[in-house]
C-alpha cells in the first residue's frame, strides 16, 4: 500500500513528569490488569519474578533526616536503537515503523538474551504458566493475549489501545491527535504525570514536553534513544 | 600378564591397543553404570523442568542466565582440547602427539555435544530450538543474522562436523584393523565404518593430506567458536561484558581448560586400559608444559581485564568489580585465581612436581576454576545492572546442580563407549611414528621413563 | 587379458624383499599395488595412479562454495525479511561476515572429505582375496597384475619364496 507508506507514520512516545509523580502505583495496577499480566504470588516475588510491565523505582536523596524519596516509573523505553533487538535469534523482537519496540509472543523461543542486554531491566519472563487468583482470571483483557509459559513479554506501549485510537482517526479521516490513544498507565495516573502521543506530531503535548530544559533520557549515554522522556527539576 | 607382553613387535601393538575392544572387564561395568545413572538424574531433572517450565531453575529478572550458560561456555571451551591441540601438534608435527591425538579429538566431539545442548535446554520453550536455522517454513519465521546466538548455531553446527570429520578420517584405516580381527556382524559394521579401507600407498598418501588439510582448516573454526561463544557477551552493552577482549580471552581460556580435561582424560585412560607403555610421563610432562604457558597466558587476560576496569572506574563497572573481588563473590574469585594461577604454576612450574600426579592435581582444580571463572563472568553482572533499584541475586536450586552433574556422566559415559567401540590410540600413527622415526621416539621414550 | 595374483606378507620386510625380486623380474611397480597397515616407506612408486592430488585445491573451492552459499542465505533472506531490528541495516556486513567465515569453512571441509574418499578410490569393496580371515595376521598385501598367466604363477612362485601366502588369482 504506498499511499499508507508514503504518509508519515505516528511516533509515539511518552514523557513523565518525576516531580508530579508520587510513587502511588495506580500505574503499575492498571497496566496490569490492561494487559493481563499475571500475579505470580508472594513466593515468586521474592525469588525476583514479580511480573510487572511497569515499575515504581524509589530512590533516596540527602542524608538521615534531611532525606527525600524520589520516584521514577519505569517501563520499556522503546528505544530507537534497541539492544534487545538486534541479538534476539528469531526476530520476536523488532521495530515497527511506527517506533514501538514490539514483541512477538509467539516467535519467541525464551533465549532470554533480550532481557540480559536491556540496561532497563525492563522485560519479564514466564517462568511458569500464568494464573490468577480468583476472581481475576475471570476479568482478562480480551483485547491482549494471554502469554504461554517460557516467552519473553514487556510493556507494548498498550498496543491495542494504539491500534484502537489510530483506527478511529483513520474512521473520521483525520491524523492522530493527542487524547486518541491513552495508555492504562497513563490513563490511572492521579497527578497526571505521563503524558501520551505523538511524538513526530510538533503540536502534540509529548513533543512540546521533549524539548522542555528538565527532560532528559534514561542512561543517554548509551545511545539507545528511549522514546520514554523524564521531566525533573534537578 | 598383560604387562609381561614384550615391546616392540607390530602384533603386540595391536593386540594392546586394541584389547579394551575385545575385553570388558568390571571396572567398565562399574563406571558405566554410575554415570549412566548420573546421566539418566539429569534426564530426570530436564523431563522435570520440561513439564513444570524453566522457572524450577533458580533463574529470576535480572538474573537470566547462570548455570546454563555457564556450562555451555565450560563445555564448549573443554572441546578446544582436542581438535585445536591435536591440529596444532599435528600441523607443527610434534612426534610426542601420537598417542595423545585421537583421545584429544573425542573429548571435542563429547564436549562439544554436551556444550550444545545447552542452548536448547536452556530455552523457555526447547521444543522450538529449531526456529534459530535457516529453515523454508510457512510461519514467517527467520532467523536473525545480527544474533549472537544465530552466529552460535552456525559456529557450533561447523565445529561440531568439522571435529566428527577430523576424528573420523584418521579412524579409517584403524577400523579396518579392527575389522580384520573380528567376524560376523561386527565385521560388517566395522567393514562398512571403514569404508573399504585396504591401506594402498595411494589411500595412505591421499589420508595424510586429507588429516593436513583439515588441521589446517579445523585451527582458525575453533578459534571462531570460542570467540563466537564471547561474543554473546562481548556484543551485550552490559558492564563488564562488553569488552574487546574477550574473544581472545575466551580462547586462551578455552584451551587451558581444554588441555586440563585431555590430562585428566589420558590419565584416567592410562590406568583402566594399562596404557602405561602408550600415554608415558613425557606426554604429561609436555602437556604440562602447555598448561603452565596457558595458565600464564591465562593470568595475563585476567590482569589486564580486571586492571582495565578497575582504573576506568566507570560507576556501572566498578560495582561488578567491586562485587567479584571484594563483594559476595569473592570467595569464588579468589578460588578461581588460585586454581587456575596459583596452583597450576606452583605445581607446573618446576620439573620435579611435573608429574602425572602433578599435572592431574594441577588440571584438577583448573577445570574446577574454570567453570567458575565463567560463572562469575556471567552472573555479576547480571545481578547488577546498570540501574541500582533492579539488583538482584541468584541461588542455583537442585534441578540446575543435577543438570550440571549430569554433564559429567554423560561426558564418563561418551567416553566409556567409545573406547569400547574404536581404539583411543591411533595404532597406525602410533607404528606409523615408530617406523618412521625411531630415533626420536627412542629418546622421546626414554626421557619420559 | 590380464591376470590378478593376491599376496599376504606378515612383515613388511618380507613383502619389501619380495618387491624387489618382482622389480628384479620386470614386473612394473605401477603394476604392483600395496595395502599395509600402517605408512610403509620404501612402497612410493607401487600402485595404478602417479596423478599428483587435488584436495587442496578442492578444499579451496569448498571454501568458495560455502562462502557464496552464505552471501545468499544472509543478504537475500534478508532483505526479503526486511525487518528492522535495533536500528541495525537489513545488511549488515560485519554480522554477515561470520556467517560467511563459518560456511566458508564448512564448504571446505565437506569438499575435502569427499575428495579423498574419492582419490584414494575409498567406498568401494576390498577385493575378496584381501579380505584377511580372523586369525590371519598379515601386515602388507600385494595385488599383482600380470600379463599373461606363465607371468602370474611366476610373480606368485617369487612372492611365496620371500614368505608370502597367495590367498587368490583372478582373471581380469
Amino acid at each position: 500500500m504506498p499511499e499508507e507508506k508514503a504518509q508519515q507514520k505516528p511516533q509515539w512516545a511518552m514523557a513523565i513528569d518525576l516531580d508530579r509523580c508520587t510513587g502511588c502505583e495506580a500505574c503499575v495496577v492498571a497496566c496490569g490488569v490492561e494487559n493481563n499480566v499475571p500475579s505470580v504470588g508472594p513466593a515468586e516475588a521474592a525469588r525476583g519474578r514479580a511480573k510487572v510491565w511497569i515499575r515504581i523505582e524509589r530512590y533516596f536523596e540527602g542524608e538521615y533526616p534531611n532525606i527525600r524519596a524520589r520516584f521514577r516509573p519505569v517501563m520499556c523505553q522503546h528505544c530507537e536503537e534497541a539492544p534487545c533487538e538486534t541479538v534476539c535469534p528469531v526476530y520476536a523482537t523488532y521495530h515497527t515503523e511506527e517506533g514501538l519496540n514490539a514483541q512477538v509472543y509467539n516467535r519467541c523461543v525464551g533465549t532470554r538474551y533480550c532481557a540480559n542486554n536491556c540496561p532497563y531491566t525492563v522485560r519479564s519472563f514466564n517462568w511458569f504458566d500464568a494464573s490468577w487468583d480468583a476472581p481475576l482470571d475471570k476479568a482478562l483483557n480480551p483485547e491482549v493475549s494471554v502469554r504461554g509459559r517460557g516467552v519473553m513479554e514487556k510493556c507494548t506501549f498498550c498496543i491495542q489501545r494504539i491500534r484502537k485510537g489510530e483506527d478511529k482517526a483513520r474512521d473520521e479521516g483525520r491524523e492522530v491527535r493527542d487524547g486518541d490513544v491513552v495508555p492504562a498507565c497513563v490513563q490511572s495516573c492521579p497527578a497526571t504525570a505521563m503524558t501520551f502521543g505523538n511524538i513526530a506530531d510538533p503540536s502534540s503535548q509529548v513533543a512540546k514536553l521533549a524539548k522542555s530544559n528538565r527532560a532528559t533520557r534514561l542512561l543517554e549515554e548509551l545511545g539507545t534513544k528511549p522514546r520514554v522522556i523524564y521531566l525533573s527539576k534537578s | 600378564m598383560q604387562k609381561s607382553i614384550a615391546l616392540g613387535a607390530d602384533h603386540d601393538i595391536n593386540t594392546d591397543l586394541l584389547r579394551p575392544l575385545c575385553e570388558t572387564g568390571i571396572g567398565w561395568y562399574s563406571i558405566a553404570t554410575i554415570s549412566g545413572l548420573v546421566l539418566l538424574a539429569a534426564v530426570g531433572a530436564f523431563g522435570y523442568q520440561l513439564y513444570r517450565g524453566i522457572g524450577v531453575w533458580g533463574l529470576n529478572r535480572p538474573v537470566m542466565w547462570a548455570f546454563d550458560i555457564t556450562n555451555f561456555v565450560f563445555w564448549i571451551g573443554i572441546s578446544h582440547a582436542g581438535t585445536l591441540i591435536s591440529a596444532i601438534l599435528r600441523v607443527t608435527g610434534a612426534e610426542w602427539r601420537r598417542p595423545v591425538t585421537r583421545c584429544a579429538e573425542a573429548i571435542t566431539v563429547f564436549a562439544l555435544l554436551i556444550g550444545a545442548m545447552f542452548p536448547i535446554v536452556h530455552l523457555g520453550r526447547p521444543w522450538l530450538f529449531y526456529w534459530v536455522a535457516p529453515l523454508p517454513n510457512g510461519r514467517g519465521l527467520w532467523p536473525n543474522y545480527r544474533s549472537p546466538l544465530v552466529w552460535d548455531f552456525f559456529a557450533i553446527n561447523t565445529y561440531l562436523l568439522g571435529s566428527i570429520i577430523y576424528l573420523y578420517i584418521p579412524l579409517i584405516p584403524d577400523l579396518a584393523l579392527v575389522r580384520d580381527r573380528s567376524k560376523g556382524l561386527k565385521r560388517k559394521i566395522y567393514g562398512m565404518l571403514s569404508l573399504g579401507w585396504w591401506g594402498t600407498q595411494r589411500q595412505w598418501q591421499r589420508l595424510e593430506k586429507a588429516v593436513q588439510v583439515m588441521a589446517v582448516i579445523i585451527i582458525p573454526v575453533a578459534v571462531s567458536v570460542h570467540t563466537i561463544v564471547s561474543w554473546d557477551f562481548a556484543m551485550a552493552i552490559q558492564p563488564m561484558w562488553h569488552s574487546t577482549m574477550f574473544g581472545p580471552y575466551f580462547v586462551a581460556g578455552a584451551i587451558f581448560s581444554g588441555i586440563a580435561a585431555l590430562i585428566l582424560a589420558m590419565a584416567v585412560l592410562r590406568k583402566v586400559l594399562h596404557l602405561e607403555r602408550y600415554l608415558k610421563p613425557v606426554h604429561f610432562n609436555n602437556l604440562g608444559l602447555l598448561l603452565l604457558t596457558m595458565s600464564l597466558i591465562w593470568f595475563y587476560f585476567t590482569f589486564a581485564e580486571y586492571l582495565t576496569t578497575w582504573y576506568g572506574n566507570e560507576p556501572a563497572e566498578k560495582v561488578i568489580f567491586q562485587q567479584k573481588v571484594s563483594g559476595p563473590f569473592s570467595p569464588m574469585f579468589w578460588t578461581m585465581v588460585t586454581l587456575c594461577f596459583v596452583i597450576p604454576v606452583v605445581v607446573l612450574g618446576f620439573k620435579r612436581s611435573r608429574t602425572i600426579k602433578g599435572t592431574v592435581i594441577a588440571s584438577a582444580g583448573i577445570v574446577v576454576g574454570m567453570w567458575l571463572e565463567r560463572f562469575l563472568i556471567i552472573v555479576p553482572t547480571l545481578s547488577h545492572p546498570r540501574m541500582p533499584f533492579n539488583w538482584g541475586s541468584y541461588r542455583p536450586t537442585w534441578v540446575e546442580v543435577t543438570l550440571l552433574t549430569g554433564t559429567f556422566g554423560y561426558f564418563v559415559l561418551l567416553y566409556c563407549l567409545f573406547v569400547k567401540v574404536f581404539p583411543i590410540v591411533a595404532v597406525w600413527e602410533y607404528k606409523e611414528g615408530l617406523a618412521t622415526r625411531p630415533a626420536e621416539v627412542k629418546a622421546a621414550a626414554a626421557h619420559g621413563d | 587379458m590380464s591376470n590378478k595374483v593376491f599376496v599376504m606378507f606378515k612383515k613388511p620386510g618380507e613383502a619389501r624383499g619380495a618387491l624387489d625380486d618382482l622389480g628384479r623380474m620386470d614386473f612394473a611397480k605401477s603394476a604392483i599395488t600395496v595395502g599395509s597397515e600402517e605408512p610403509l616407506e620404501g612402497f612410493e612408486q607401487c600402485g595404478a595412479s602417479g596423478k599428483p592430488t587435488r584436495i587442496g585445491l578442492f578444499a579451496t573451492a569448498g571454501g568458495l562454495v560455502g562462502a557464496a552459499a552464505a552471501l545468499l542465505l544472509t543478504v537475500t533472506t534478508s532483505r526479503h525479511m526486511g525487518l528492522v531490528t535495533g536500528g541495525m541495516p537489513i545488511v549488515a556486513p560485519w554480522p554477515f561476515g561470520i556467517i560467511v567465515f563459518e560456511l566458508t569453512a564448512l564448504g571446505a571441509i565437506a569438499f575435502t572429505l569427499g575428495r579423498m574418499i574419492f582419490e584414494a578410490g575409498l567406498m568401494s569393496p576390498v577385493p575378496r582375496a584381501l579380505q584377511k580371515a580372523p586369525g590371519v595376521e598379515a601386515s602388507v598385501v600385494l595385488e599383482i597384475e600380470c600379463p599373461t598367466e606363465a607371468r602370474a604363477t611366476a610373480a606368485a612362485r617369487a612372492c611365496q619364496a620371500r614368505g608370502g601366502l597367495v590367498t587368490g588369482s583372478a582373471e581380469s
